[in-house]
């Protein structure tokens, strides 16, 4: 089963997410800011990062730039929920590999579609109800 | 011309001369003349008259013959001027005559008184007319009167004889040659002084002025005047230059004011300003300049870019437009002096141009401002845009999700679906918060929001804002406790702005407390009548640096407890200024881990003004 690390601030919104990749079947973990996200990914990488940018403690963009300095040969996809699509958003992104803008209001079927995109569909085949 | 003149003068000098001295030799000559005459004459008669006279009347003149010694002795006188010599008797007959020749014997009438017989009178004589002085003696003839000796001389001077003209030849060739030499001298001694005048004329009319009148009179009289007319002439132009000067420092004076005053205007602009020539070098550098880039004037000017130019960018901003951009595209450079992210220093390219002349270059102007403040305000601008498509988002994004969930509401239990529903609720609600929040901030800054002031009962306000959070407080199982006077009277407030101020405070210590805590709200009266409502809860606190800035606008403590809580830092900011609005004050006292107190006071409000403007 794919583990995806969900980082977000916003309980609300961890918790949608869990329920439909859940699921979807994918193991979900969870980290209400940066920090923690950034704690999970070292403890133990995920398969998929789900990412929210305007986070306490740590944002999105520091997430994601410590862990190109921490796992620099990373292999899993970050997908980033991001308010903004502009200039400034992109020209900070586009140094980074691996990583997808998914535009707010994220629509669940766009995220299982990136994930399929990346990590192969059919994870648990006729599990999605 | 005026040498000439002097020479004629001398001639005329020199001829006057000779003739005073030819004069004053023809009056000596006359009175020696005259002298000689009488002499010759007196003696001559004398002696004749001693020889002729005899004690024998008859005797006397008739004698012998004694013509040869008569002859004799006037020939012994050897004088030119003896006309003639005779004796005669008393009757006038001649008795002896020695005549010169040509010369004529005038007719004389003689004395008879004894006393006269000796003498002299002049005669004319009988043909020409010629002045005759004669001299006369008696001749005595035995004590008696016999005849008379009478001797004529010509009584005209002839002064210039043969014998005198060389004398006076050679009188006068001295005078002549004198008077030459004299004129050939002063002449000599005048050339430098004619040159002179020539000169001071000359130098007169370069002033533009002219000698007048002195050309009129040469010699030292004329140099006098020409040089009394240079003098004036000089004098003038001296005055006039002091005129000019006087002006000229008047002038230099208004000029250099004038120069003050455009360097102060300049040194007075809040922007820094150096001109560049079109070498690069620059020219010009005011005094605000200094303090921008931290160097003095004087390592600016006169140097180029390349020697205080410390920046890269900078210099090559300055270098590049040095020939400049002539079409008057202003350019501009942004940069961070000293790499410090917080300044932001904008340089503007202005080209220069000769006055009257748009094609002709005469260097750049750079104009250096201080844009740190813009730039801020842009950059809040720019986080305000994030925070805002962050605050209005993050909430569509709940919602889009839980109602994809409700979508497959079969596979939802029930409690999940409540879950979904009431999540969907209190987002739009945040939303509906924000977006209410975004506006009043809006509209309060840009001055249109003014406060609809009516009679509203504090306690009635008070009371409901507690009321409607009761519910979310009791979700966290947090006691809240309202202490407020039923008598606290009514206050004059915008209801619907202060409410929001009143909420913002109280969803703040619902907000911040933990479960289990315990929220107050007072309100009561101070002894000068201003009205305080105290909102006290035992929350996670916040630090002395935060406090300070707790009412900035988005300023979100970055503290761990707090970051958990979400938040847009905006409602503090506006019930700042909803009590500001008011007229009222608010304050912050808290401490880390223990809770805060937010405390509200709004102004004493008198009866009579509220009756007065209730009438």
């Amino acid at each position: 089963m794919k583990r995806i690390l969900i980082v977000d601030d916003e309980a609300h919104i961890t918790l949608v997410l869990k329920m439909h990749l859940e699921r979807a079947g994918y193991a979900i973990e969870t980290a209400n800011n940066g920090k923690a996200g950034l704690e999970a990914v070292t403890r133990q990488a995920p398969d998929a990062l789900i990412t929210d940018i305007q986070m306490p403690l740590m944002t999105g963009r520091e997430l994601c730039l410590a862990i190109g300095q921490a796992l620099p040969a990373r292999t899993f996809p970050i997908l980033v929920m991001t308010s903004r699509t502009d200039r400034e958003e992109r020209e900070w992104t586009a140094a980074i590999p691996l990583l997808e803008f998914l535009e707010k209001p994220v629509s669940m079927r766009s995220v299982l579609s990136r994930l399929e995109k990346h990590l192969g569909s059919g994870v648990v085949a006729g599990a999605t109800p | 011309m005026k040498k000439d003149r002097l020479g004629l003068v001398l001639i005329a000098a020199s001829l006057l001369a000779i003739a005073v001295v030819g004069a004053l030799v023809y009056r000596n000559g006359l009175q020696v003349h005259r002298q000689n005459i009488r002499v010759s004459g007196t003696a001559l008669t004398r002696a004749v008259s001693g020889m002729e006279s005899a004690s024998d009347a008859s005797a006397a003149i008739a004698g012998l013959d004694r013509e040869p010694l008569l002859r004799s002795l006037a020939t012994l006188q050897n004088d030119d001027n003896l006309a003639y010599l005779v004796v005669v008797d008393t009757s006038g007959r001649k008795l002896r005559e020695l005549v010169s020749p040509g010369s004529i014997v005038p007719a004389a009438t003689m004395p008879t008184e004894a006393y006269a017989w000796f003498g002299e009178h002049t005669l004319a004589s009988p043909g020409d007319r010629i002045a005759i002085r004669e001299f006369f003696a008696p001749v005595m003839g035995d004590g008696q009167l016999a005849g008379f000796v009478r001797a004529g001389y010509f009584e005209a001077y002839r002064p210039f004889a043969s014998h005198q003209l060389s004398l006076m030849g050679l009188m006068a060739l001295p005078i002549f040659l004198l008077t030459t030499l004299a004129y050939l001298l002063l002449r000599r001694e005048i050339e430098p002084l004619t040159q002179l005048g020539e000169k001071l004329n000359a130098v007169s009319r370069s002033y533009g002025a002219e000698l007048h009148g002195v050309d009129a009179a040469g010699g030292n009289d004329g140099l006098m005047r020409r040089f009394d007319g240079f003098l004036r002439v000089v004098q003038a132009r001296v005055d006039g230059l002091a005129q000019e000067k006087a002006e000229s420092q008047t002038a230099a004076r208004l000029t250099s004011y004038k120069h003050e005053k455009s360097e102060y205007a300049l040194n007075s602009l809040p922007d820094a300003i150096v001109v560049l020539d079109d070498t690069g070098t620059a020219t010009f550098a005011n005094l605000k300049l200094e303090q921008l880039l931290d160097r003095r004037r004087e390592e600016l000017v006169g140097k180029s870019v390349q020697e205080w130019c410390e920046n890269r960018d900078v210099m090559n901003f300055l270098l590049r437009h040095k020939q400049a951009s002539v079409a008057g595209r202003n350019a501009m450079l942004d940069y961070a002096p000293d790499g410090d992210p917080e300044r932001r220093i904008r340089i503007a390219a202005i080209p220069l141009f000769a006055p009257r002349d748009r094609t002709n270059l005469s260097g750049m102007m750079f104009v250096f401002r201080d844009i740190s403040i813009e730039h801020k305000a842009r950059q809040a601008g720019s986080d305000f845009v994030s925070h805002v498509a962050h605050e209005l988002k993050t909430p569509l994004n709940a919602l889009l999700g839980y109602s994809e969930l409700l979508l497959h509401r079969s596979t939802l239990s029930e409690a999940e679906q409540v879950n979904a529903v009431n999540v969907i609720r209190s987002e739009t609600e945040r939303m509906a918060t924000l977006i209410n929040n975004l506006l009043n901030i809006s509209k309060m800054e840009g001055g249109s929001l003014k406060p609809e002031r009516a009679r509203v009962r504090l306690h009635d306000l008070i009371q409901d804002a507690f009321q409607s959070l009761h519910n979310s407080a009791l979700g966290k199982s947090i006691e809240l406790e309202l202490s407020i006077p039923p008598d606290i009277g009514s206050v004059r407030l915008d209801k619907y702005l202060f409410r929001i101020a009143v909420d913002n405070l109280l969803s703040n210590a619902i907000k911040y407390s933990n479960p289990g805590g315990r929220i107050v709200v007072s309100v009561g009266t101070l002894d000068d009548g201003q009205i305080q409502i105290k909102v006290r809860d035992q929350g996670i606190g916040i630090s002395a640096e935060d406090c300070r800035r707790i009412f900035d606008k988005y300023y979100r403590s970055s503290s761990d407890a707090a970051a958990s809580r979400t938040g847009h830092g905006l409602g503090l900011y506006l019930a700042k200024q909803i009590i500001e609005l008011h007229q009222g004050t608010i304050s912050v006292a808290s401490e880390l881990g223990k809770g805060t107190e937010f405390t509200v006071t709004l102004k004493a409000q008198p009866v009579t003004l509220e009756m007065s403007e209730a009438v």
